[in-house]
């Protein structure tokens, strides 16, 4: 089986399978992107409701076709339907938040529920039919990139494509947008056909995706590689790159696994790949990551506790910890300070002295010069600290 | 108010010519968010190269006044006008810094990139920002004394570096009238000091700016010329002659304690 993994990771698992791969990798790379504006927006669970808000569409694509044609398994029907009802709920989200009756949340947990309860109904109607055949219906709920076609997979990699396009073009105006949408609108900026654009790419990417990632998880494949990315970078433009890196990995991934293992749905595939990501980011990544975060904690203890025990010896008392006190060679065995422990304490006090007048003036530097490890006089030009000697003369 | 000015105001929101002079000229702006208008039937001619404070109490529509003159909220009625011509198209001629804390600062920017995205309505459609337009971005920011923060993530800076990166977003823009909402609230004195010569740089320049202000203490410090409102227009013109103690009880009523009062009227 890891022969069969490996096979599918390396693109040798047959022309179709190859194809969805990297259709998914595609949608996978203009859904992180996407998800960062989404999130940054603060509505990423706009993007929930109308993944969910795709289960009628795909019911009545269904029940259409199958008047239409006799089968009601065609993907075009199907896809047609989920983007109508998907936008029919996203329109009826920002209609009832504009009425201002109710908040943003209310709406979307309105539409979502009426939606998916409205193609739960549906699908359960279609069982019933003689010439039922639900068994395709099923995985546009959790996902089965197996059972996407070649066709399929080639509309998926044109509108990741054609999304990562647009927003290469629009990315200056769409983060002004993002950022500041009032003031951006008080520039001319038209931000509500932005808003429009970014909310018609996501409704895309949704409807596109559905078949291989289903509906319940296609959340995790616009949100998840953005909040992973956030732990590594503070600027936007590096953000939606590796959000798109992210995506697109873990749709390769995913679809390449699901392909080895054909039980297990793709989209929970797709979901636990990004969710290692995440948790890797969480954990590791520099500056913002919790252990980075933890180290610096512990960086300021000792900081803390090194200058506490200087200041004791400056004062001529002895120091609260000894150990560490006694580890530096501040104080002999009996506690006494030695000569290095006092010329230690007079740096000190100077530093300390210099420090507490610089931010006097300066209060809104205490979070920089207070808590660093490097000594004032290496932090400030050497005219600012002249000036500060100064002053206190 | 008496019956005549309100006929008289709301004549001019329909027959007055547009003021070819003034830079910013508002007729019979009202907007309503529920039921109860927030801002009612107001006129007001800003004089060329004038700092006006907007003055008023909380919840008097001063916030509202600047964003229904610029269409950033529904109007029930109304128009602005700037340079002469309906506001809408002299937009690029005008700069508005929104209050501080309308944006998220955990938002992944540092303060060049915010004071950059001035320049994007004028850099244009599909255009890519180029390293003149950062620089003038950080000319801007060195004008605020923020160039040794300008690689800064935004949410690091103290409320007052954030205020001056937002002035540096509006200044970089090079517009003739600039539209402030409550810039010195809550900044540091050092931050204080810095608005205030700008504003007065850019009165020199001959440009106008109109500022929402909450300390009374300052108005006559600080601005030429203002606009006393509590949702309806209570006086405006030079600082002495609206910011008298009549118009003041008219536009704070009890609210307003002795002292705040001599000290507004100076």
């Amino acid at each position: 089986m890891a022969g069969d993994i490996w096979a599918a990771l390396t693109l040798g698992a047959g022309y179709n399978a190859v194809v969805v791969m990297l259709g998914l990798a595609a949608l996978g790379a203009a859904a992180g992107p996407v998800g960062a504006f989404m999130i940054l927006k603060r509505r990423p669970l706009l993007a929930d409701a109308v993944a969910h808000a795709t289960l009628p569409g795909v019911a009545l694509g269904f029940l259409a076709a199958l008047a239409l044609t006799g089968d009601g398994r065609q993907p075009a029907f199907l896809l047609i339907g989920a983007a109508m009802t998907g936008a029919l709920a996203a329109g009826a989200m920002h209609l009832l938040k504009d009425g201002e009756r109710i908040g943003e949340d209310a709406a979307t947990a309105a539409a979502l529920s009426v939606a998916f309860g409205l193609g739960v109904a549906l699908l359960s109607l279609i069982q019933a039919l003689p010439t039922g055949g639900q068994a395709g219906l099923n995985a546009y709920l959790l996902g089965q990139a197996a059972a996407m076609t070649g066709q399929e997979a080639w509309v998926g990699a044109a509108v990741g494509g054609g999304a990562l396009v647009i927003l290469t073009l629009l990315f200056k105006e769409l983060s002004q947008a993002a950022f500041d949408p009032v003031q951006a609108a008080a520039q001319g900026m038209p931000v509500r056909m932005l808003d429009l654009v970014t909310s018609a790419l996501m409704l895309a990417l949704v409807a596109a995706g559905l078949r291989a990632v289903g509906l319940v998880l296609i959340l995790a494949l616009l949100v998840t590689p953005a909040a992973a990315a956030r732990f590594w970078t503070d600027r936007l433009p590096r953000l939606a790159v590796l959000a798109a890196i992210f995506g697109a990995g873990g749709a390769y991934l995913g679809a390449g696994l699901s392909a080895a293992l054909p039980g297990v749905p793709t989209g929970a595939l797709i979901v636990i790949i990004l969710s290692l990501v995440f948790a890797f980011s969480l954990a590791f990544a520099p500056r913002r990551g919790a252990i980075a975060a933890g180290l610096r904690r512990l960086r300021l203890r000792r900081l803390l506790a090194r200058r506490a025990a200087l200041a004791s010896i400056a004062a001529g008392a002895p120091p609260g910890d000894r150990r560490l006190a006694q580890r530096r060679g501040w104080i002999d065995g009996a506690g006494a300070a030695t000569p290095a422990g006092l010329a230690a304490a007079a740096l000190w006090a100077r530093e300390d002295t210099l420090r507490a007048r610089y931010l006097d003036n300066r209060p809104e530097e205490a979070g920089r010069i207070a808590a660093s490890e490097r000594p004032i006089w290496e932090l400030l030009p050497r005219d600012v600290i002249a000036e500060l000697e100064r002053s206190g003369a | 108010m008496s019956p005549e000015i309100r006929v008289v105001s709301s004549a001019a929101a329909i027959h007055d010519p547009v003021d070819a002079e003034s830079p910013f000229d508002v007729s019979g702006l009202t907007v309503a968010y529920n039921q109860a208008p927030a801002l009612w039937n107001i006129d007001y001619t800003a004089p060329a190269g004038a700092l006006v404070a907007v003055v008023g109490p909380n919840g008097a529509g001063k916030s509202t006044f600047l964003k229904g003159a610029l269409g950033l909220v529904p109007t029930v009625a109304g128009r602005a006008a700037a340079f002469g011509a309906p506001l809408g198209t002299m937009r690029r001629r005008i700069a508005y810094v929104p209050q501080r804390e309308s944006v998220d600062w955990a938002f992944p920017a540092t303060a060049l990139d915010v004071a950059t995205m001035g320049l994007y309505r004028k850099i244009g459609w599909l255009r890519p920002v180029r390293r003149r337009h950062r620089e003038a971005a950080l000319a801007a920011l060195a004008e605020l004394g923020m160039a040794d923060f300008a690689d800064r993530q935004i949410g690091q800076l103290s409320g007052g570096q954030q205020q001056r990166v937002f002035l540096a977003r509006a200044l970089v823009q090079d517009a003739d009238l600039y539209l402030m909402d409550e810039p010195f609230a809550g900044v540091d004195a050092a931050t204080e000091r810095t608005i205030v010569a700008l504003l007065r740089r850019l009165s020199a320049q001959g440009k106008t700016a109109i500022v929402v202000h909450h300390d009374l203490s300052t108005v006559r410090e600080y601005f030429d010329a203002a606009l006393l409102l509590n949702v309806r227009r209570i006086a405006a013109g030079p600082v002495a002659e609206a910011m008298t103690e009549a118009n003041l009880q008219r536009a704070y009523g009890g609210r307003l304690a002795a002292t705040q009062l001599t000290a507004a009227i100076g």
